[in-house]
């Protein structure tokens, strides 16, 4: 079959790959019909985090066909349209029952390495390095689904693929953020970054009841899809002054939830950006955390800050002394997305979420290459490249 | 020659005071500074422990497969973890010494078989990992070698 590889730092290819085999009597085999680019994408694909090898198959977002069952499986059967999780939890540990499924004791083969990296190993994802599990990624014609009757979730008629794609991980990644950070009604919150899972946690809040948001980007042609498709306010952060901005609409508390969707390769108009450019060029520090700085220093007393951006190792210059001073709650976590799909999935069919536009550009597997470059460029206005395998 | 002597000067005077504060630092230094392999010496006879999500009385009857199948070369005991957290499974090994146990380094060996019993108790078998299919290059030769480890002990 064929499959998007690494091939080394910013270089990637469409080769011939191996097709996938039922290994455990748990997992399910899919015919991938979409997927689609991720921002976390790009710090694998720029060697920021150092855990890839060559040939390995990127893709963690994604809906297919099933197409083959191992003995073990009860929910699904071939032909069902399924939209896949993007993080691989057994269902079955502590942490699973829990429902905190990123953080699953089993489903990452190669534990040892985020042990020495984090303390403990998070659970698998598809196609995010070795140190995520070494799963082959879903930019390819056919895919392994572990632990399938808990990963995988059928998708209702009623939801296109187009829409339903997002399921996998934008969608609950960002509902998590605002659910995590534990979104009221009458809050205000505010949202950095206007890529799909910033648009999608900001919808997210309006979901819940925040009486205003305000997501925060520095490309027009996002923060206007922000307004048109989320219907929240926007801030451009290299037009306005965010903090004072943040804090007179806000009666002059500040937001009382911040939720960071920007991750470790961020931007910012201050002189701080070339002190942490410079640090991250040379591997000084691992991260760059422009916004996750702000959302501390901006966040009301008392209020919460959740960090949904992947981050990597270690960063400099984080302002404990706002967070101890100012008594807020920091939450992080990637998305323990098999809690809220299902739900996710009713909201779409209701037409409550709608995600279409995020695919803004949509193209066969063969183009992948050109995909991630108009996508990490945001070139002609991209906010996701979405791939069709056998395309 | 005035500047190149004042600079000099500056520069003896840099040297000087970069060297009095290693000194500082390295007489104010943690006493496990400098011996091998740091503070982070293993000690082979240490209880390794995993919390496994049943019930004890399911372990009870024997130990899991793959913890199982490493015999009188470990010590295995069950202790009832605390909260809803289930079964507290603890082994640690019964010879001291280097020899390979089913050809793996013994503590690679002993940790790789708490996790995979874990899995067996918890899920019922153990999940494999997907194969490879990518290429070897210098420089991932150090995360191959990571890699085929990652089953073992993890912490630095």
């Amino acid at each position: 079959m064929k499959g998007l590889v690494w091939t080394g730092v910013n270089e990637l290819a469409v080769e011939d790959v191996p097709d996938p085999q039922i290994q455990n009597p748990g997992d399910v085999i899919l015919k991938v019909s979409r997927t689609v680019t991720c921002g976390s994408d790009l710090h694998l694909i720029g060697g920021y985090i150092p855990f890839m090898r060559k040939g390995d198959v990127l893709g963690h977002e994604f809906l297919g066909e099933v197409v083959e069952v191992g003995p073990d499986v009860r929910n699904h059967r071939v032909g069902d349209r399924v939209v896949v999780c993007s993080f691989i939890a057994c269902g079955s540990c502590w942490y699973c029952k829990h429902e905190l499924y990123s953080c699953c004791d089993n489903g990452n083969p190669n534990p040892a390495i985020p042990e020495g990296l984090w303390g403990f190993p998070p659970g698998g994802c598809y196609g995010y390095s070795h140190a995520m599990g070494g799963w082959g990624g879903s930019h390819a014609d056919y895919i392994r689904v572990p632990y399938a009757d808990h990963g995988a979730f059928r998708v209702p008629d009623g939801v296109s693929d187009e829409r339903a794609l997002f399921a996998s991980d934008a969608a609950p990644t960002g509902w998590m953020g605002a659910d995590l950070g534990n979104v009221k009604p009458g809050d205000v919150v505010a949202v950095w970054g206007c890529g799909a899972v910033g648009q999608l946690a900001a919808r997210a809040a309006m979901l819940l009841g925040a009486e205003r948001v305000i997501a925060i980007d520095r490309f027009d042609y996002r923060l206007r899809a922000t307004e048109q498709h989320i219907g929240c306010e926007t801030l451009n952060y290299e037009q306005t002054d965010v903090g004072a901005e943040l804090r007179e609409r806000s009666g002059g508390r500040g937001p009382d939830v911040c939720i960071e969707a920007v991750g470790m390769e961020a931007h910012s108009p201050d002189p701080s950006y070339g002190y942490d450019q410079i640090k991250h060029q040379l591997r000084l520090q691992t991260d760059r955390p422009t916004a996750v700085r702000q959302a501390i220093y901006n966040c009301r007393k008392g209020g919460t800050v959740f960090v949904l951006g992947v981050f990597g190792g270690f960063v400099d210059k984080f302002p404990l002394g706002a967070v101890m001073n100012k008594g807020l709650t920091l939450h992080s976590a990637q998305q323990h997305g098999h809690r809220y799909i299902p739900m996710l999935l009713e909201r779409m069919e209701r037409d409550e979420l709608v995600t279409e536009h995020l695919a803004t550009h949509t193209m066969p597997l063969s183009e992948a290459p050109k995909g991630y470059k108009v996508f990490k460029d945001k070139e002609d206005n991209c906010i996701r490249s979405v791939f069709l395998p056998g395309g | 020659m005035g500047i190149r002597r004042a600079a000099v000067a500056a520069g003896s005077v840099a040297v000087a005071a970069g060297s009095a504060a290693i000194k500082k630092v390295l007489a104010r230094a943690p006493s496990g500074w400098g011996a091998p392999g740091g503070t982070a010496q293993k000690d082979p006879q240490r209880w390794r422990a995993v919390t496994v999500n049943r019930p004890i009385q399911e372990l009870e009857g024997g130990v899991p497969g793959p913890l199982a199948e490493l015999g009188d070369a470990v010590e295995v005991r069950l202790q009832q973890a605390p909260g809803d957290k289930g079964t507290e499974l603890h082994a640690r090994l019964t010879r001291t010494g280097h020899d390979p146990i089913n050809g793996q380094d013994p503590l690679e060996a002993l940790r790789s078989a708490l996790r995979k019993a874990k899995q067996v108790a918890e899920v019922g078998y153990v999940l494999e990992p997907d194969p490879t299919a990518t290429k070897r290059t210098p420089l991932n030769e150090p995360l191959r070698q990571a890699t085929k480890h990652a089953g073992g002990e993890g912490r630095l």
